[in-house]
């Protein structure tokens, strides 16, 4: 503030009392001026952050299991496999000796009558399970004994090409190239040492097959599970084999037919405009309206039809709160309809403002606001249909469906603002009236929350789905999706609204067998 | 609180969130200036809003020297002004003015500044904007000669016309308040 030596006291006076004054702004203000000044949206990053690392994170896997399985085999044309099942307690290994497959390969197999009629068998019972990915039969040693033998799984092939064996992974068609050096430097498989090569075939037994399954779930394909103790091994496999087996030794990547779960969904309701709704009383209303965060928790139950095809039913809780302002205005404006995110009054609300000011309309803009707090409590009963494409332990797909709810509002928290004129006093004197410049704000707060509307509603459900299976019962999902209303909107004013509300769900499964 | 620099980086790259904060962090003392030049509120919201569509425009020049405070109340002035003279409000101001008192009406000190800005707004234009000019916003009389395209003198004696007014408003203001005491 400038200081000036032989200056008039009066205004001294003034500029300490007005220079620094500060009052509050109407809100309509603001309106005109982002009309008509050039901005930018700013994304919120962390908004899309996370199911955006997660759609890189499915790609990157599915791309990595792509590339595996595009690798050139290093032994051409062999994939039939021999299976090592137990005769006699849970680790046995068979003796094997060169076999000719069906397709003129040589492989390994129990010589024994025995296991001529389980090969024999299994090979016209004729499991998809038993073949591998190029048609070949599995050949099973001893399977009658086997729990395995019901859900082929382990494929172990041989052979001897430039001094190096290959084990072909269960449930994949990729294949591990594996130097002796290796294999031989673990020490618990001393079986496998004591085959003679010229067999062709290598049998590691059922510990480290159960071992091996687990690992690799976790595991790429570009490593050899690191089996340490043949003692843990074997104490593991006996609590794991029961549970995990029907799992690990599917070569299915499906899980089972049925599921249950929980989920929760956040999600960020919009109340969209429809363009051109005739509404006498909407046309001399300047809305705003700020939605909140919707959360929501539901159990759900899936089943598997057929095939890639899965139901799903869920009953859900959700709930979001409202806050609607609008002010009364005797001007014509032109109507603008903006969606989108606005960090006007905070980061997350998102303002669907249907009305464009200019400097001329807020000259006559209307001396009366008003702000109700509505709550929607929704108990939603979606049924969605999925079809997923399933990968190992990931899947992703598509999902659509319909959403029965229970939508109950509650308003309240009434905030009236009036505009009260203040008749001017003619400073100067003179009795000639002056017009009203100033207005005082007066605001109360009225009734609190109460239920004023209860119906059902109808809602279409689209969402991008992936999950993942991180035990052998158990997987997570997470989806992203939108679900729209497409009943009528009652508020504001009966106008043709639709709330659209995108968001995410992260659920849990337990898939029972 | 976002401070200063990135509030402005925040403004050049068109973010509304940052227009936004700008907005609110201004507007408040950007209103009562406007106020004071326009005389009417209607005006003086239609000055505000022209003031910082003009401020978001012309942000890029702004070289941080001084604080943006005064530099957003110069361009607020600036626009205050232009708007005035667009609507030919102060029109032809003339010198034929000389000055006597300099004392201060009593009770001046317990009025508000809502009392303050109605005397102000009660001032003839030209009057109104030298007497802001001057007295609250501190330019001297060689550069409201500049702005508003008059001479120096012209500015003195239309000061002094405000002070004059404001002057006898104050003392008959206070008279009425006597008055109202009594009875």
């Amino acid at each position: 503030m400038l200081i000036r030596h032989n200056e008039d006291d009066l205004d001294k006076v003034f500029r300490q009392k007005l220079y620094d004054v500060e009052e509050e702004t109407p809100l309509h203000l603001w309106e005109g001026i982002r009309q008509r000044v050039p901005q930018r949206k700013r994304i919120i990053v962390w908004r899309w952050l996370l199911p955006l690392l997660m759609l890189i994170g499915g790609a990157a896997v599915w791309a990595s299991y792509s590339y595996v399985q595009s690798l050139p085999s290093t032994a051409q044309g062999v994939s039939t496999a021999a299976i090592a099942a137990p005769e006699q307690g849970l680790v046995q290994h068979a003796t094997l000796t060169p076999y000719k497959a069906q397709d003129g390969h040589t492989i390994s197999h129990d010589d024994s009558p025995a296991f001529t009629s389980a090969a024999s068998t299994k090979m016209n019972g004729a499991e998809d399970s038993s073949r591998t990915a190029d048609g070949t039969h599995l050949i099973l040693a001893g399977e009658e004994n086997s729990l395995l033998s019901k859900e082929t799984a382990r494929q172990v092939a041989y052979t001897k090409s430039n001094n190096r064996k290959e084990i072909t992974r269960p449930g994949s068609s990729s294949q591990k190239v594996v130097p002796i050096r290796d294999i031989e430097e673990h020490e618990p498989l001393t079986q496998i040492k004591q085959q003679p090569e010229e067999t062709g075939a290598m049998d590691i037994g059922i510990s480290e097959f159960v071992l091996d399954s687990l690992w690799m779930r976790y595991d790429s394909l570009y490593q050899i599970p690191q089996i340490e103790e043949r003692v843990f091994a074997e104490s593991l496999e006996k609590e794991v084999f029961a549970n995990t087996l029907p799992y690990i030794a599917s070569p299915s990547s499906r899980p089972a037919r049925f599921s249950v779960g929980a989920y929760y969904t956040l999600a960020q309701p919009m109340r969209v405009v429809r363009n051109g709704a005739a509404d006498a009383a909407y046309t001399n209303l300047k809305h705003r309206t700020d939605m909140h965060l919707a959360h929501g928790v539901g159990v759900q139950t899936s089943y598997r039809l057929f095939g890639n095809w899965e139901i799903s039913g869920a009953l859900e809780y959700q709930r979001f709160n409202e806050r609607h302002r609008w002010s009364d205005t005797t001007m014509i404006y032109e109507r603008m309809y903006y969606i989108g995110y606005d960090t006007t009054y905070s980061e997350t609300d998102i303002h669907v403002i249907p009305v464009l000011l200019d400097s001329l309309v807020s000259q006559s803009m209307s001396v009366k606001e008003q702000e109700v707090n509505n709550r929607y409590t929704n108990i939603q009963m979606p049924l969605i249909l999925r079809w997923s494409h399933y990968h190992k332990n990931y899947s992703i797909g598509l999902e659509a469906g319909a959403v029965l709810h229970l939508q109950s509002i509650y308003k309240g928290g009434f905030t009236n603002v009036e505009w009260i004129p203040l008749i001017p006093t003619n400073p100067i004197g003179t009795t000639a009236p002056l017009p009203v410049t100033e207005y005082q704000y007066q605001s109360k707060t009225t009734a609190p929350l109460q239920q004023v509307y209860k119906d059902w509603r109808t809602d279409l459900h689209l969402g991008i789905h992936q999950s993942y299976r991180f035990a052998s019962h158990w997987s997570a999902s997470l989806v992203l999706q939108t679900r729209m209303m497409l009943n009528k909107d009652d508020a504001p004013r009966q106008a043709h609204h639709r709330i659209v509300q995108p968001g995410v769900r992260v659920g849990l499964n337990y898939y029972i067998r | 609180m976002t401070d200063e620099k990135s509030l402005i980086e925040g403004c050049l790259k068109g973010y509304e969130s940052y227009q936004y904060e700008l907005y609110k962090r201004f507007a408040g003392k950007v209103l009562p200036v406007c106020k004071r030049y326009a005389g009417s509120r209607e005006d003086a919201e239609d000055y505000l809003q022209e003031a910082f569509i003009k401020v978001f425009e012309k942000l890029h020049l702004y070289r941080f020297e001084g604080s943006l405070e005064g530099w957003i109340r110069k361009t607020v002035v600036h626009i205050c002004l232009n708007k005035l003279r667009s609507r030919k409000l102060y029109g032809d101001l003339t010198d034929d003015f000389q000055v006597m008192d300099t004392a201060v009406p009593d009770g001046i000190q317990n009025m508000t500044e809502q009392d303050l800005l109605a005397l102000i707004a009660g001032l003839p234009v030209g009057y109104r904007t030298v007497f802001n000019l001057y007295a609250i916003d501190g330019y001297d009389h060689a550069e409201i000669a500049e702005m508003l395209g008059i001479s120096e003198s012209t500015s003195r004696s239309q000061l002094a016309k405000a002070r004059m007014v404001l002057r006898k408003a104050l003392t008959e203001k206070k008279t009425n308040y006597s008055h109202a005491d009594k009875a």
